[in-house]
């Protein structure tokens, strides 16, 4: 099975090719907002080099979130339509699990920036998940772990975290590919899961919405 | 040549097959208008997720209408400005990922060019509307964009604003008028129904920028003035509100269909074209049509499927582009702005050659 990996839920713009569970070619960048206008260059990039072309793909693996909004939804979409167009199948992978892929640790916290002084966390304990995908601020995520044991955090916003203020014993992980979501670390994980006829991305919070206040058009 | 449109700048999730000579083989559209009533206006961040979701099967749904699989179609065409930014992304996104997968040619189209030709769109049933063909005025009117045009031909650079609106679209006026007077959004067409049963001169409303000279348009104040009837008086109820739909109506299309033919006599045509949401108003179609067999100008109006937002007329644009050999990129981007000229300053204050034409508006409220 081909496999083509995708993740834009961050400021990491990062494509991989799969052939048997073999990392063929990859390709990350930080290309920071300007998803929509380098994903499919470094796509087409990737086939050139290994003269691949977009019906060989028998599955195409998606990071669909929790990250940015827009990111996730140039990646989906774009995947989306090119599985439209040649019938391949899709699978959409968590993040935050692609960020802690590859760790045999017993308590793996992934944390990517929601922005606003938030961060995106889930945890993994076990081999179980612990903390399911969440938002929090960063003084929440400090007091919801407090009492947890040693554990191993991903994700580079785990370097602005103050885990020493409720003496948390964290170690960093968060050298690549455990900075960000990575499509190598993501193609991995899409070998065994199930394909689905469309994807949802995982947005975990709410737009920001506010009701308008009765606005007064005439004083 | 077979086109593919899709279209996703605002609050519809469209997909269209075309052919060159505009004959629409299918045109699917799934509309928002209920995810956004409830905020009275179109919410960006839901518009987008909404897209996501119905951007597939609506492609789907289009090919299938059309009875044609994906390689049948010579190419792909998409709205890439101007509108929502994070909804024309979902629409350039798909786009670019089923060219790419297809192996087809993509191009962007312009959603202001889409509505400038669309009534050249024939769906079924429909011939071919008598005198069509260019050059023509231009009248662009929707819940985004009221503008005039000089439309030479069918690209973006044959296309040149005469004028447009310095603050709120016609349609935008529409909607938050109704607003004021309780009405549910839309309100554009419940503005209609009410104006056709009351008398537009017993409440007194200035039609807004009526002086002759300038192409340009201002709705916000008008806006603003029943918006202050209201508040002095309240909501009028039962003949006096439809007295005051009617006033309003009356005052708006007045404005538009007079600079309309303005710009015709300016510019010396001979046929003057609709386009946008607007479009659909009655009381501006008949004016429109009233004053072209008074002064012997031809008259187009697309029909309402044509001109309310739809990927038809983006697939028109686009086989336009794509005949002159345009093609785009898998680096299209989308973007707020239209690729039109635009020759009208937005804001208030004194323009031409006053000293103070470039001065900082004072706010006065």
């Amino acid at each position: 099975m081909r496999i083509a990996a995708l993740d834009t839920s961050t400021l990491l713009g990062s494509v991989a090719l799969f052939d048997h569970e073999v990392l063929v070619a990859e390709d990350s960048r930080r290309v920071s907002n300007a998803h929509g206008e380098a994903l499919l260059p470094m796509l087409q990039g990737l086939f050139a080099r290994t003269g691949w072309s977009p019906r060989d793909i028998d599955r195409w693996a998606v990071g669909i979130g929790p990250g940015s909004f827009t990111g996730i939804r140039i990646g989906v979409a774009t995947a989306q339509g090119i599985a439209l167009a040649t019938g391949a199948e899709l699978v959409g992978v968590n993040s935050l699990e692609t960020l802690a892929e590859g760790l045999e640790d017993t308590t793996v916290i992934s944390l990517l920036s929601a922005l606003r002084g938030e961060v995106f966390v889930s945890v993994r304990h076990e081999g179980a998940v612990v903390v399911p995908p969440s938002c929090w601020s960063l003084d929440e995520l400090t007091a919801r772990l407090e009492g947890f044991g040693p554990a191993v955090a991903v994700g580079e916003i785990a370097r602005s975290v103050d885990w020493g203020g409720r003496h948390l014993h964290v170690e960093l992980r968060t050298e690549p590919p455990h900075d960000l979501p990575r499509a190598s670390n993501l193609g991995r994980l899409a070998f065994n899961r199930l394909a689905s006829p469309w994807l949802e991305p995982l947005y975990v919070s709410a737009p920001h919405l506010t009701r308008p206040a009765a606005k007064v058009l005439v004083r | 040549m077979l086109v593919l449109g899709i279209e996703t700048s605002c609050d519809e999730t469209g997909a269209a097959v075309v052919s060159s000579d505009g004959t629409v083989l299918s045109d699917v559209v799934e509309s928002q208008v209920a995810l956004h009533a409830e905020w009275g206006g179109v919410v960006p961040e839901l518009a987008s997720r909404d897209h996501l979701r119905n951007t597939g099967p609506v492609v789907r749904e289009a090919l299938a209408k059309a009875g044609l699989r994906l390689d049948q179609v010579d190419a792909i065409a998409v709205t890439c400005r101007p509108g929502l930014v994070g909804a024309l992304l979902v629409g350039v996104q798909t786009a670019k990922g089923i060219a790419w997968g297809a192996g087809k040619p993509l191009v962007g189209v312009d959603h202001l060019v889409g509505h400038l030709v669309s009534v050249f769109l024939r769906r079924e049933g429909e011939t071919t509307q008598e005198g069509l063909g260019f050059p023509y005025v231009g009248l662009l009117v929707s819940g985004g964009h009221t503008a005039l045009y000089r439309v030479e031909g069918p690209c973006a650079d044959q296309i040149h604003e005469l004028g447009a609106t310095r603050d709120d679209a016609a349609g935008e006026a529409f909607d938050k008028v109704a607003k004021v007077l309780g009405l549910a959004y839309p309100g554009g067409p419940r503005i209609d129904r009410l104006a056709s049963e009351g008398d537009p001169l017993r409440v007194k409303l200035v039609p807004p920028m009526a002086r002759r000279g300038s192409l340009e348009f201002s709705f916000s104040g008008i806006k603003t003035e029943v918006a202050r009837r209201v508040a002095s008086g309240g909501v009028p109820q039962g003949d006096a509100l439809c007295d005051l739909c009617a006033s309003f109506q009356s005052a708006v299309t007045g404005v538009l269909a007079k600079k309309l033919f303005e710009a015709v006599e300016r510019e010396r045509m001979d046929r003057v074209v609709l386009g946008g949401g607007v479009s659909a108003n009655r009381e501006l179609r008949r004016r429109v049509e009233e004053l072209g067999r008074q002064k012997g100008i031809a008259t187009l109006v697309p029909s309402l499927a044509s001109a309310t937002d739809n990927a038809a007329m983006i697939a028109y644009a686009g086989i336009k582009r794509l005949e002159r050999g345009e093609v785009d990129g898998g680096d299209l981007v989308a973007t707020s702005e239209t690729v039109l000229e635009q020759l009208t300053r937005k804001g208030r204050g004194r323009r031409g050659s006053s000293p103070h034409a470039f001065s900082v508006p004072r706010r006065t409220e």
